[in-house]
């Protein structure tokens, strides 16, 4: 093939002609007309209207990273996808068929991901997941329905634990808010396979403002994963979701997300997980993409004995700041946390690591400890650490360590020398270096993800 | 196979090696002896193309190639092995996985990691390392010994048409001295070409040598046969060394 890859390998478009479109950007009507759209509860509505309030009366967050180029008045708040898709594979731009070959994305997840297909094309093996899940008793479903057929839950879960007012996105977000996933486990029940997003057969999880809640009732499980290592194509220069996640006694929940927006997205995401006694609550949480990304999920570890993990990891190349990391807030005895964060900075990125771990007076025998390596590619490149802890509990015990590591010559000098091509030896260096938290994807995850850290050391080198 | 003319080594713009002179034919075993320090090193790493040793002057040609044109990577596609002293650990990759990039960087066919794995333990088995050690992550945590027993691994598994080894007797004891020069004998018998480096005279009981050159400062100050080898055995190194 002659085909030359262009400058971003991993993003595309396909022209999109949507039928719905708010004319007014971010005002007062737009809430209301997307709400109409969406034949919503009028609770729902209200809640709407005051996040878009709180949305004007919040401050932009200084303490981060740069979002002076946020033009909010370019922002389109509601896209509803065509009723018929009328794109075609023809129509999908080489390059993107490209790096789906270098992927080895399988032919039927192409379509979806290019937007051809609005439904995933394994609808047949779904269709067994689905009734597995239905007889269990387990609602796996995208937002907007779930409002319309489990109202119950969205009163008294939705927004509970991020409300609107906890920061400007999640108000931008709550007021408009479409797509995304809820997820409910019912008590005892274990899902044993993991939950994908593109399962649902609905191409609106790719929303700009998605909301998902996860609840996972006493003594249940489920590994619920988001998105996927394949290059997404976004209209939208701007991306607040909010995930909020209810973990009951002894549940365990795990969330996986794989983020690989193009590269002139804003990604500011708001996620949050309370986890009751001796419950459980792993996220693991990949950047790659995005021009922009602050992201923090955290857990509340509300019962005695809860525990929370955190896996962060984030890859920033050119142009690009990846701010992630993570939040453990101890509110009960023995609780336990541990944040993990790996991150590479190359060809010019930036990567910080942000994280706060807060024990608060009841939290007795509370433990926590944090680890965050850097690696750093070439000089050009930049990582920083920001961790704050707050604690006046004595009992407690918290530990942090931190490492920077630039990239070794030796390391690379020895790889060369038996015969790996400079941009072989980079990419091995920087998957041995990401390897504690790759191997706590899914094999597939983990595939896709060494094979798009190698397509961009590619890029960092030549 | 690989010639060396006059040739001049320089890092940080001081020359340290000067005016070598060499040829390596398949099946040979050369032998450079010398005090530390003395640039038998500087001349495996700047034979190999690490980027601080640079060749200034002279000629270094393998298989009728200029290889001061050419990077770490293609000489060692070329067949050029240099086995290190020290190889850096390289956390979070398995051996059989950076074996099996390191082969696949050689072939154009796909290569089964299946296939790999098995070689690899095979290869481990011969050099006396357990056959799982595919498993563990390159040189982390490995002894002086494993790390020597891997290299050669390394080697058998990709293959060369000349191998600079650097020391590859250091560290280990006899009974590994004595595998080793065994497997020494074996690669020569395939038809590899060596540059074998080493401090040790006794080594050579075990393999008998081509040509031997000692390596004074920077230089070869003399270039013979084993008795060169058993002679250093005797006086040491100083009746080679200048007279001030």
């Amino acid at each position: 093939m002659s085909f030359t890859p262009p400058t971003y390998q991993y993003g595309f478009w396909v022209k999109d002609r949507p039928y719905f479109r708010s004319p007014h950007g971010l005002t007062k009507k737009a809430v209301e007309e997307l709400s109409f759209q969406k034949n919503e509860p009028e609770w729902m509505l209200k809640k709407r209207l005051e996040a878009f309030d709180i949305f004007f009366k919040k401050d932009m967050p200084e303490w981060g990273a740069d979002l002076s180029g946020i033009r909010f008045q370019d922002i389109i708040s509601y896209l509803k996808p065509t009723a018929e898709q009328s794109k075609r594979w023809e129509d999908v731009p080489e390059g993107i068929k490209y790096t789906f070959d270098r992927l080895g994305i399988p032919e039927a997840e192409r379509k979806f991901l290019a937007g051809v297909s609005a439904q995933f094309d394994s609808e047949v093996v779904y269709h067994k997941i689905k009734k597995k899940l239905e007889q269990q008793g387990v609602i796996f479903c995208d937002t907007d329905s779930a409002i319309r057929n489990y109202p119950e839950f969205f009163q008294e879960y939705f927004g509970k634990l991020i409300p609107a007012a906890d920061n400007k996105f999640a108000a931008l977000n709550t007021a408009f808010w479409s797509g995304g996933s809820f997820v409910y486990i019912p008590q005892g029940i274990h899902v044993d396979i993991p939950l994908q997003a593109y399962f649902r057969i609905n191409a609106r999880n790719m929303g700009q403002f998605e909301r998902t809640l996860i609840i996972a009732e006493p003594g249940s499980s489920v590994h619920y994963i988001e998105g996927c290592t394949a290059p997404v194509y976004s209209q939208d220069a701007l991306h607040a979701a909010v995930v909020e996640i209810v973990v009951k006694k002894n549940a365990r929940v795990q969330y996986t997300t794989i983020q690989n927006w193009s590269n002139d997205v804003y990604n500011l995401v708001t996620k949050r997980a309370f986890v009751e006694e001796e419950g459980e609550m792993l996220w693991i949480d990949g950047n790659l993409g995005s021009k922009v990304t602050m992201k923090y999920p955290s857990v509340f570890l509300k019962g005695q004995k809860a525990r929370g993990e955190i896996l962060s990891l984030a890859v920033a190349g050119r142009a690009q700041h990846q701010d992630a990391g993570g939040k453990a807030i101890h509110i009960a005895p023995e609780t336990s946390s541990l944040i993990t964060s790996k991150s590479v900075s190359h060809t010019g990125g930036r990567t910080s690591y942000r994280g706060l771990v807060r024990v608060t007076p009841n939290a007795k025998r509370a433990r926590s400890h944090v680890q965050c390596d850097a690696l750093i590619l070439d000089k050009d490149s930049r990582s920083d650490t920001y961790p704050t802890t707050q604690t006046n509990e004595a009992s407690a015990r918290l530990s942090h360590e931190a490492t920077v590591t630039k990239l070794s010559d030796e390391q690379l000098f020895y790889l060369k020398a038996r015969g790996l091509k400079e941009a072989d030896a980079r990419s091995m260096i920087v998957n041995g270096f990401l390897e504690p938290v790759v191997k706590t994807l899914p094999l597939e995850y983990a595939i896709e993800l060494n094979r798009l850290i190698e397509l961009q050391m590619e890029g960092a080198v030549g | 196979m690989l010639l060396l003319k006059n040739l001049n080594i320089t890092v940080q713009e001081k020359e340290i090696v000067h005016d070598i002179s060499l040829e390596i034919h398949p099946k040979e075993l050369h032998v450079l002896m010398g005090p530390n320090g003395s640039g038998k090193s500087s001349l495996a790493m700047a034979l190999a193309g690490h980027p601080h040793y640079q060749i200034t002057g002279g000629l270094a040609s393998f298989l009728g190639k200029d290889i001061s044109r050419l990077s770490a990577d293609e000489r060692a596609r070329l067949g050029l092995f240099t086995l290190f002293q020290k190889p850096p650990p390289i956390p979070g990759i398995p051996v059989a996985s950076f074996i099996q990039t390191a082969l696949q960087a050689r072939s154009t066919k796909k290569i089964a990691p299946r296939t790999t794995r098995s070689v690899v333990a095979s290869a481990s088995q011969r050099f006396g390392l357990p056959g799982t050690m595919g498993d563990r992550e390159l040189f982390v945590g490995f002894s002086g010994g494993e790390t020597k027993r891997m290299e050669l691994a390394i080697l058998s598994v990709l293959g060369a048409k000349i191998a600079i080894l650097d020391e590859p007797d250091s560290g280990l004891d006899i009974d590994g001295m004595k595998l080793i020069a065994d497997e020494i004998v074996k690669y020569l018998q395939e038809g590899l070409g060596i540059l074998f480096i080493t401090h040790n005279p006794r080594m050579l009981e075990y393999i008998l040598p081509n040509r031997v050159h000692v390596m004074i400062q920077g230089a070869f100050a003399q270039s013979g046969d084993i008795a060169l080898a058993r002679d250093i055995e005797h006086k040491g190194f100083a009746p080679f060394m200048p007279r001030v």
